[in-house]
């Protein structure tokens, strides 16, 4: 069973988002834009290093690009990374809410095994 | 030689051989030597030995005692010995059943190996054994308490910390401190006063790794009602998607709402039955709107080998998948995504026939292993029917009483038939007598009165 960091992954990795195009886009700017950005990675461009997802910035590497774009070149690969690229991606996204913690709580205790004399756990 | 020159060494002889039998006269003090002055060094096959000369206090475990002191060393290095660790595990082999010190040591060389969740539950299960070794329990206790302190997990601390019979000052110490900080009160003891704490700090087992615990303690005044001051409504995060820029399309509000809890930390504190509903009606609405036509233009224009509705089927089998993935890590009972719709329907027979499944797989390697008579050792043994409970319990808490019902005559029959084995041909009672125990509770849950019977009479109660 598929876990929910399939899902992560799935946005994070998805070729549209890795290529910077959206779903419309035609087979020539699949090509066009993936042999630039494996252009401008080769000669260490900044700009090119990451791309930004729904869940936020990814870093971005050649093999990515490539893979990215034999993906986008199989028809019915093409269809079902479609589905999965409708949000636009965003800058930054704020980090995930902190589950609030009990008024007089404790933190934990690094040490509770060594206090037990154990060096270890 | 001069005899007068050997006198010094004679007398020096004398006052070891008087200590020795001082130790073995007193076991106690014997076994407290060895864990301070051997096991606590990281010695293993020392300590192993002279634990052999602890013969009243491991009577009944006696492969299990020398195997606890030697476990104690083994964590008392500085890093993991797998060599001593699987010697540690020979020594615990042989026939016979092991006692509560066997399964402690198992528990302790698990942990050392940086398994938790096993040692966890073999230090759970030296509780079921009787009262004999209580020197076992006490430091299977003891690790439970440090394993809760340490992931921070106080109200376990507290609970267990003051556990009649096995509790230890250190664990005292700690369970005492915490209610006072977290200002609860602790179950059928009083709050201790700060002459109280210090003392119990004063009894502990390294009052310098204790010593800031004890001030936040101090610190924080004591209380002597149960009643708690009502928690401030938490301050709203944002989130890192929101859903609600784009509830005028469907499909995209669904993406955004299930990326949304696929990035949640703690999911299983944030994610409630209504969201999960919301969440399934949410792909029930993407997929009920224009997804199929959308899929069917887009296959046209780029001429693909799927037909659209293959391709509709695959995506929400996907979405499905990762909804019930999201539910069993969630840990939100099957009711609620039954409730919710075709999406979520689809999810609960996915996810039912993965709890099932996982049951299933463990009963009928335990049926086939009772049946071909092939045994364990006891700690694998214990191990074994630890993997099928936890998948059992886990089961049944997400599937409700209709899953347990379902499971429970194969469950009841294989795991009978294996601790009756366990009982007769190998005399393993501290495994099997809690098995029995087991299969009545559930039984009685279930209502399956031919089962209650059978196991009154397994358990020996009317």
């Amino acid at each position: 069973m598929s876990a929910p960091a399939d899902a992560q992954r799935r946005l994070a990795e998805n070729p549209f988002y890795v290529l910077g195009l959206r779903p419309e886009c035609g087979r020539l700017d699949v090509e066009r834009e993936g042999q630039k950005l494996l252009g401008m990675l080769e000669l260490g461009l900044k700009s090119a290093a990451s791309y930004m997802t729904p869940l936020g910035p990814q870093p971005r590497s050649a093999e990515r690009v490539r893979t990215a774009m034999a993906e986008l070149r199989s028809p019915d690969r093409r269809l079902l990374h479609e589905f999965w690229a409708r949000l636009p991606p965003r800058p930054e996204p704020p980090k995930p809410p902190e589950p609030p913690k009990p008024e007089h709580d404790l933190d934990p205790f690094p040490d509770a095994f060594a206090a037990h004399g154990w060096r270890r756990p | 030689m001069n005899l007068l020159s050997l006198v010094p060494i004679l007398r020096l002889m004398l006052v070891a051989w008087f200590l020795l039998l001082v130790l073995l006269a007193h076991e106690p003090l014997l076994w407290w030597a060895i864990r301070q002055g051997v096991a606590a060094r990281g010695w293993v096959r020392p300590s192993v030995w002279l634990a052999q000369l602890c013969r009243a206090s491991f009577e009944h475990d006696r492969r299990g005692g020398p195997a606890l002191a030697g476990a104690l060393a083994l964590l008392a290095r500085g890093t993991h010995d797998d060599r001593l660790a699987t010697w540690l595990e020979g020594q615990l082999g042989g026939k016979g059943a092991i006692g509560a010190a066997g399964v402690v040591a198992a528990g302790l060389i698990a942990a050392s190996r940086g398994q938790r969740d096993a040692a966890r539950d073999l230090m759970h299960s030296a509780s079921n054994f009787d009262a004999e070794v209580a020197l076992a329990r006490v430091i299977a206790n003891e690790w439970l308490v440090a394993d809760a302190a340490e992931r921070g997990d106080w109200a376990r601390v507290m609970r267990l910390g003051v556990r009649p019979d096995v509790a230890s000052p250190q664990t005292r110490f700690l369970a005492f401190a915490a209610a006072r900080v977290r200002r609860e009160l602790l179950i059928d003891e009083p709050t201790a006063t700060d002459l109280g704490l210090r003392w119990m700090w004063w009894c502990s087992a390294d009052r310098r790794r204790n010593r800031a615990l004890l001030r936040q303690a101090l610190a924080t005044p004591r209380i002597l009602s149960s009643r708690k001051p009502a928690p401030p409504p938490p301050a709203p995060a944002p989130p890192p998607i929101d859903p609600a820029e784009f509830v005028g399309d469907p499909l995209a509000y669904a993406q955004a709402l299930h990326a949304l809890w696929g990035t949640v930390v703690e999911l299983e504190r944030n994610l409630t039955p209504s969201h999960l509903i919301d969440l399934c009606k949410a792909w029930d609405a993407a997929f009920a709107g224009p997804a199929l036509a959308q899929l069917s233009a887009r296959s046209q224009a780029l001429t693909t080998v799927l037909k659209p509705d293959l391709a509709l089927a695959q995506l929400r089998r996907t979405v499905c998948e990762e909804l019930a993935a999201l539910t069993s890590r969630a840990q939100i009972p099957l009711a609620a995504l039954l409730e919710s719709g075709p999406i979520g329907a689809e999810a609960a027979t996915l996810l039912r026939a993965d709890l099932l499944g996982e049951v299933e797989k463990l009963n009928q390697s335990l049926r086939s292993r009772t049946q071909q008579k092939r045994s364990l050792s006891s700690v694998e043994e214990l191990r074994e029917w630890n993997t099928l409970r936890r998948a059992y319990e886990r089961a049944a808490a997400l599937g409700g009483l209709e899953v347990r019902r379902l499971m429970f005559p194969d469950i009841h029959l294989f795991v009978c038939n294996y601790a009756v084995w366990l009982w007769n041909d190998r005399k393993e009672y501290g495994i099997s007598g809690p098995l029995f125990r087991w299969l009545l509770a559930e039984a009685e849950a279930v209502g399956d009165e031919e089962a209650i019977t059978l196991q009154r009479k397994n358990v020996g109660v009317k």
